[in-house]
Order: C-alpha cells, then structure tokens, then sequence
C-alpha cells in the first residue's frame, strides 16, 4: 500500500512537472527575444538566434538554428522585411509558427535613393515606443495562443511593461526637449532612427542606407557632407559596434563633432541589451551632443 | 470491488490526482492576486470588409460606475460596469469607413463633482494610434472623431 501510495505522489509530480514546463521560443532578433522575455516571463525559455550583440541585419539561420526553431512552439521575427528569408522558414518549419510581431505596426516607408530600398518599409519599426507597447500585445497573443492557460499572465505582463514604456516614453520626451529645434536632426551611420524621429520630433540625414554595410559612393558622401553642413547641426553618430570612418570624414569635412555611438538594431551588449536599456542610451547619447548649453 | 486493484500504482495515482485536483480549484482562487481580467469587447456584426482589427486602450483616471464605447450606427463595442482607475486594453473590430472612425464615448462618473478624464487609444492595425479623451464630472457623452492617411 505504501508502495503504491509513492508511487502515485511521484507520477503525480512528474506529470505536473511536465505540465508546467516553459515554451520554447526562438527569436530572430534580440529585441524580439527581450520581448518575449518580458511578456512571457517564467512561462517561457527565449532562445535568442541572433544572441545579444548580434547584428540581425547579418544573420542568416544555419542548420542548428533550425534544429532549434523547429524545436519551438513560435518563432518571433521583426518583420517588415528584415528578415529576408523568412518565405524559405515557413516552407522549412513544420508546425511552428512564425509571428512577424512588425507586421500590423504602421510603417514608414524609405525614401532614401540609390540602395534599391526606396519605397519599401522601413524595417526599424522598435525605435518607437509606442510601437514597441503595440508589439507586447502582439507577442502577448501569440504566447497566449500557443499557451491558453498563461493568457491572463502574457496579458498582464505585457501591461506592465507597456506602464514602464510609457514612464520612459514620458522621461524621454522630458529630456529631449533640452534640444533646441535648430538640432534636432540625427545624423546617423545607417537610415535606421526614422520612427524615433516621427516619435519625438526630430529628422533623419542617414549616411548610408538601410543596412550599415551597404557601400557609399563618393557623389553620396559628398551630398551628405553638404547636407549636414546645410543643416547646421553640431554632433552625428556613429553606430554602436560598427566602424566609424565613414562618420569620422563627415565630422572633419562638415566641422560637426563625432557624438557617442547610437545603438540601432537591438545589438547591445551588457548593460546596453535590450530595448529599455537601447532606448535610454540612445536618449542621453542624442542629448549629451545636441542639447543647449 | 478487488482489493489488489486497491494496492496497484494505478489506484494510487488516480487517488493522488483526484485529491490535487479538488485541492486546485480553491488553491487557485485563493493564490491568484492577478488582477480581473480585461473585459471582452462586444464585436460588432460582421460587415464584409468593412472590419478593421485594432487594440482599444482605455485609461481612466478616476473610477466609474460605467462606461460604454459604440460606433455610429449603434453597435456597443464596450459595456462596462465598475470600472477601476487605471489601464486596460482590449482588442475590437472597428468599422473604419474612409480612414474615419466616429465612436461615442458614454460614461456614469459617480457623484463626484471634481473633473476628471477619460482617455481613449486606438490602434488599428498598419495605422497610427490616435488618443481622444473626455474631461468632466457626473454623466458625460461624447462623440470621439479619429482620421488617419491611408496605410
């Protein structure tokens, strides 16, 4: 009797165990990954592909990678066209879904001639806050969806998170309005800040185009050295983690000062991961070099 | 019934699992400290291609005894009652003809003469979210304009 009594507590702890074992999720860009960290909470285990400090813009799945999504109950892609192979994942994935959690967010479009982009949706749609509070409902459902007991949790979470984006959304308008209108122009290594821009005020002069990698011919330097001179702003930034030759010619040749890096595709490090820590960086980074003395 | 079916592991388990599961539904009412769930939206009646998919976020910063949102030809996107302060957030089906949506804004707030307000957030899918709000005391009913650019 005793024997089976035992027995039975220890099946029934397996089975709970079994039960309340996290969903596997992958993400295909570390801010996705953040996102569904925060959302999900203990509820799930993110499996960031891109690994924090990776550029999404470089990364393409390798076999393990699959292995991995597959492996999965959803897969988190930005969307927006980020993710280029994304039509080859959803013939590759059997079963598991890919959520493409920009897809409903409004896009911009690039305007930007001469690297082919023109006209397509800007990809950097988690530069805005608020978009990134629409995104955690997105995610939300999407957890929900594959874990209907967790709903009120991914819901509330994704409440609680969207409270703290609006504290911050509210500090940072508090300190950007230090910048005078006469600068608030972000000069900037690659055409990724257009929806920080919307949000709070400011506009775009991007050295290169969509992807930081893309090749600048001397016309279009020169044309962006003329329009950072026209525009009389005294700072521009490089990126994050990316070289900063390009920008350093543009300081010495517009007499503008070369601010601290601006970290603009989730691939922070650190302290710097994740999208609050990214945000907040990029905040004081702007302020610190255009702000009124 | 056969005592040695008593003795087996299978008894054992099913008696163990049948005593968690009486014990789980109390526990849970006991150990949740979440808050109530956000209330469902009445969907409005499905009109072909006329349905905009959109998060609804309302904040309100005093309590109120109720609170209602309808579209102009009448159909109640929200019927609430005992509403907290606070945030909350609801997903709806918005009949957004010519990149207008007009929504009526009904709200009971108590008896209390101090102003406050009501604060409605629309996101609809590929557009712009767009706040209006309702500032008064007692009943109020408002109508709330929203327009976007086409996406």
């Amino acid at each position: 009797m005793r024997k089976s009594f035992l027995s039975g507590v220890l099946a029934a702890f397996a089975t709970a165990a079994a039960a309340a074992a996290p969903l596997q999720v992958s993400a295909l860009h570390p801010l996705m990954a953040d996102l569904a960290r925060q959302v999900g909470g203990d509820r799930v285990k993110v499996v960031d592909l891109v690994g924090e400090g990776g550029n999404p813009h470089r990364f393409e799945p390798r076999p393990d990678d699959l292995a991995r999504m597959q492996a999965s109950a959803l897969v988190l892609a930005a969307g927006k066209g980020l993710e280029p192979y994304l039509n080859r994942l959803h013939d590759s994935l059997q079963g598991v879904r890919v959520v493409e959690v920009g897809s409903n967010i409004p896009s911009l479009t690039l305007t930007r001639d001469g690297d082919g982009a023109a006209g397509t949706p800007d990809p950097h749609w988690w530069h805005g806050v608020e978009n990134m509070r629409r995104a955690a409902r997105v995610v939300a459902l999407a957890l929900a969806d594959k874990d209907p007991a967790g709903k009120v949790d991914f819901l509330a979470n994704a409440q609680t998170y969207g409270a703290r984006l609006e504290l911050m959304q509210r500090w940072a308008t508090s300190e950007l309005a230090k910048v005078p209108r006469s600068q608030r122009k972000l000069v900037t290594a690659h055409n990724a800040f257009a929806y920080f821009a919307k949000e709070f005020d400011f506009t775009v002069i991007a050295v290169a185009g969509l992807n930081a990698e893309q090749n600048n011919t001397p016309q279009a330097l020169a044309q962006t050295i003329e329009a950072v001179k026209l525009s009389g702003v005294k700072a521009i930034f490089p990126e994050y983690k990316a070289n900063a030759k390009v920008l350093e010619s543009i300081a010495a040749a517009s007499a503008t000062t070369l601010a601290a890096p601006l970290i603009a595709d989730g691939n922070g490090s650190g302290q710097d991961a994740g999208f609050e820590a990214m945000f907040r960086h990029n905040v004081q980074s702007i302020t610190q070099a255009l702000a009124a003395r | 019934m056969d005592c040695n079916f008593l003795r087996s592991p299978l008894a054992g388990t099913a008696g163990v699992l049948a005593t968690l599961g009486l014990l789980a539904i109390p526990l849970c009412h006991l150990t949740s400290h979440r808050p109530p769930p956000a209330p469902s939206p009445l969907a409005p009646p499905p009109t072909a291609d006329a349905l905009t998919s959109a998060i609804l976020r309302l904040k309100c910063l005093a309590p109120a005894r109720s609170l209602r949102l309808t579209t102009e030809d009448g159909t109640i996107l929200l019927d609430l009652t005992d509403v907290a302060a606070g945030e909350s957030e609801c997903d709806a089906l918005l009949p957004i003809s010519h990149n207008s949506l007009e929504i009526s804004l009904q709200a009971d707030l108590g008896t209390s003469t101090a102003d406050t307000a009501v604060f409605l957030t629309i996101m609809p899918d590929a557009r712009d979210a767009q706040t209006r709000f309702v500032l008064g005391s007692g009943s109020l009913s408002q109508p709330l304009r929203f327009n976007w650019q086409s996406p």
